[in-house]
């Protein structure tokens, strides 16, 4: 048994010096392996503590996580569920600070889906706010794609109307190797907001030179010819009606009187023209048309002539009523003979390519100047879109390269 | 020699097992299903492929690595089959090292099984195969050893339940390794700090083999780093089974 006990002990010996051994190559190995995780940036840095236990929480699970976040993030979206996608895309992002969706997607959701149909000012603001912070913690994780400078540049020319912050970010966007060639295109829009038209031009004929010519030629001839864009936010030229845009322009205050000057200066915008309500029929011949003329005078109703013969589909279930119309909206030879009757007479024979009409003119309405209670919005929008663009000029020449400077948003 | 004899008579009992058979079966649903999800999600379809796929491997490799690992041994005892064994001219650790390399070659054909049909998908999905998405796999069946290997070891001298309980805290305890120490480097008290930083080095991090997310993003990584990542599961691996040598010739049988 002695013996048997000494020799265990001494297999035991044996084995504690080869796990010690084993141990101390381990430590080196993994010391190596550690630097080498960070080198080839295989550990997501800039974490803060609290990324640091929700990550020690899920452990391995961490990507698998993020993604059934980002799964329910979709649905809360298409749910309009705001109160619950702004935490989930937060989520998402801390799990997996290397998914460039969500970066994107999320600054997308903050800055336009959450941002666009909130009613107060205040939420906008904060909401567009959110997402160009959310966009630069991205950039922190991720600062060699180009994809998040791009779309943080975006926001803040599309968003925010700051064409000064915007440009750093779309042009990093532009030195990352790899860009879209849209990218450039933004740098030269953003250069022609900053009043750098020089600049802008050369990039534009950079891109026709290289080959890149769809929007670069249309663009490069209208900076040309001197048509530029300075400080011209891009809902104007896009037209989309949003409430945030409206917003900004709800803000500056004109006074009646400048209206009324306005309107004065500029009557002939608010002329309405003059207008004719007809009937018509419609036949295929120039003898049927005879006929036709002929019936009328004898006293028959036009109207009702009209539901029985007219061979004008789209009028002659309406008694071959044309409603009220204005001069250009008929064929010409139509318009010539129409606006030269009186009221409730009858035409000849007009032939234009559709055929041979016997033409009734129920009513007249003369040209007429428009009210300025009626156009008061027209007037209103066209004052306040010069008073922008001065407002830029001013500025612009005084030495200031900003977009629209002095409109800030507070509540209202 | 004889722990060859060993590991094949091993590895044939191992897949005849039909716990096996069932996880495997499980495991080609769970990473079919994917094809399912990508449905909901929102433009990322291969992502979701990816990530599903490689996680449902680990999951069930995980499982299959512990349901073998920590019956290896006892059954034997069990079955008294290692009498028979014994009483040859063996040594313990050589019994032990056998038995593992049996079980390990089982796991090695599910982890093949399991890869070829997740690459099979991914193929079909994305028409090309990034490298670093076998070596993903490379990795998690070397993840899987050391698993095993730690369900073997804790099975020597704990019973069956607590040999899985321990497996699997400690697999839980080695993912969240990073996280640990980061947190644990930021202690105010230096008695903890040490604690946690001693403990790093006898805890396996777990981490190391993980690349799902380089796959998620397809970011390469370098051969050298896959080279060490493999020598840190082996040396991990073999460190257990000689811990698990030592507590076997302790045991009573």
């Amino acid at each position: 048994m002695r013996g048997l006990s000494g020799n265990i002990s001494k297999a035991q010996k044996f084995y504690l010096l080869a796990l010690v051994g084993i141990f101390i190559i381990m430590v080196f190995v993994k010391k190596d392996i550690e630097t080498d995780r960070i080198k080839y940036d295989m550990v997501p840095e800039n974490l803060s503590p609290s990324d640091q236990v929700l990550g020690g929480l899920v452990g391995a699970f961490r990507e698998i996580t993020a993604d059934y976040l980002w799964v329910t993030m979709d649905s809360f979206f298409h749910s309009g569920d705001w109160q619950r996608l702004v935490p989930t895309i937060d989520l998402v992002a801390r799990l997996d600070p290397k998914f460039i969706q969500v970066w994107s997607v999320g600054a997308w959701h903050f800055a336009y889906n959450i941002s666009v149909p909130a009613s107060s000012v205040k939420i906008k603001e904060q909401m567009i706010r959110q997402g160009d912070e959310f966009l630069q913690r991205g950039i922190k994780h991720n600062p060699h794609i180009y994809d998040l400078h791009f779309e943080l540049g975006w926001n803040r020319f599309d968003r925010q109307l700051d064409y000064q912050r915007a440009l750093p970010e779309i042009e990093a966007a532009y030195a990352i190797k790899d860009h879209p060639h849209y990218v450039r295109h933004m740098v030269a829009h953003t250069l022609e907001r900053l009043g750098r038209i020089e600049e802008a031009k050369k990039l534009w004929k950079q891109c026709i030179d290289e080959g890149d010519c769809s929007p670069a030629f249309g663009n490069y001839s209208r900076l040309l010819k001197g048509d530029c864009r300075t400080g011209v936010p891009m809902y104007k030229l896009r037209n989309r009606g949003q409430e945030w845009e409206k917003c900004l322009a709800d803000k500056i205050e004109v006074p009646e009187s400048e209206l009324e000057a306005y309107y004065n200066a500029h009557k002939d915008l608010y002329m309405e023209p003059e207008k004719i309500q007809a009937r018509h029929i419609l036949l295929s011949s120039r003898a049927a048309a005879a006929r036709v003329l002929e019936r009328l005078e004898k006293g028959e109703d036009f109207a009702a002539l009209a539901s029985k013969v007219s061979i004008d589909k789209g009028t002659q279930e309406i008694g071959g009523s044309l409603g009220l119309f204005s001069r250009g909206q008929m064929v010409p030879e139509f318009d010539r003979v129409a606006f030269a009757l009186k009221e409730n007479h009858i035409s000849g024979i007009v032939k234009t390519k559709f055929g041979y009409h016997v033409i009734k003119v129920e009513k007249r309405i003369p040209a007429r100047l428009k009210s300025l209670k009626e156009v008061k919005t027209q007037v209103r929008d066209k004052v306040v879109d010069n008073k922008i663009q001065a407002n830029v000029q001013r500025k612009l020449a005084a030495g200031y390269r900003w977009g629209v400077p002095e409109i800030k948003l507070e509540e209202k | 020699m004889k722990a060859i004899a060993l590991a094949m008579t091993t590895f044939k009992e191992a897949i005849r097992k039909k716990v096996l058979l069932v996880l495997l079966v499980f495991a080609f649903i769970f990473i079919g299903s994917s094809l399912l999800f990508t449905y909901f999600s929102g433009g990322e379809e291969i992502r979701m492929v990816k990530d599903v796929g490689l996680t449902g491997m680990l999951v069930f490799g995980l499982l299959i690595a512990t349901f073998l690992g920590m019956s290896l041994i006892p059954t034997e005892i069990e079955k008294r089959i290692i009498y028979t064994i014994l009483s040859k001219p063996v040594r313990r650790l050589e019994v032990v090292v056998g038995k593992y390399l049996g079980a390990a070659l089982a796991v090695l054909l599910m982890v093949l099984l399991m890869g070829l049909v997740f690459m099979g998908l991914v193929f079909f999905k994305e028409h090309s195969l990034a490298p670093v998405t076998v070596l993903a796999i490379v990795l998690t069946f070397f993840e899987l050893l050391v698993v095993l290997a730690m369900a073997v070891t804790f099975s020597t001298f704990a019973s069956t339940t607590l040999s899985v309980v321990l497996t699997i805290f400690f697999y839980i305890l080695g993912s969240s390794s990073d996280s640990l120490q980061y947190l644990g480097g930021r202690s105010d008290s230096p008695l903890l700090k040490a604690a946690v930083k001693g403990f790093g080095y006898l805890i396996p991090n777990f981490e190391i083999f993980n690349i799902r997310s380089q796959v998620l993003h397809n970011e390469a990584v370098p051969w050298v780093y896959i080279f060490k990542a493999i020598i840190y599961g082996l040396l991990l691996s073999a460190a257990l089974l000689i811990v698990a040598g030592m507590f076997f010739q302790e045991k009573e049988v």
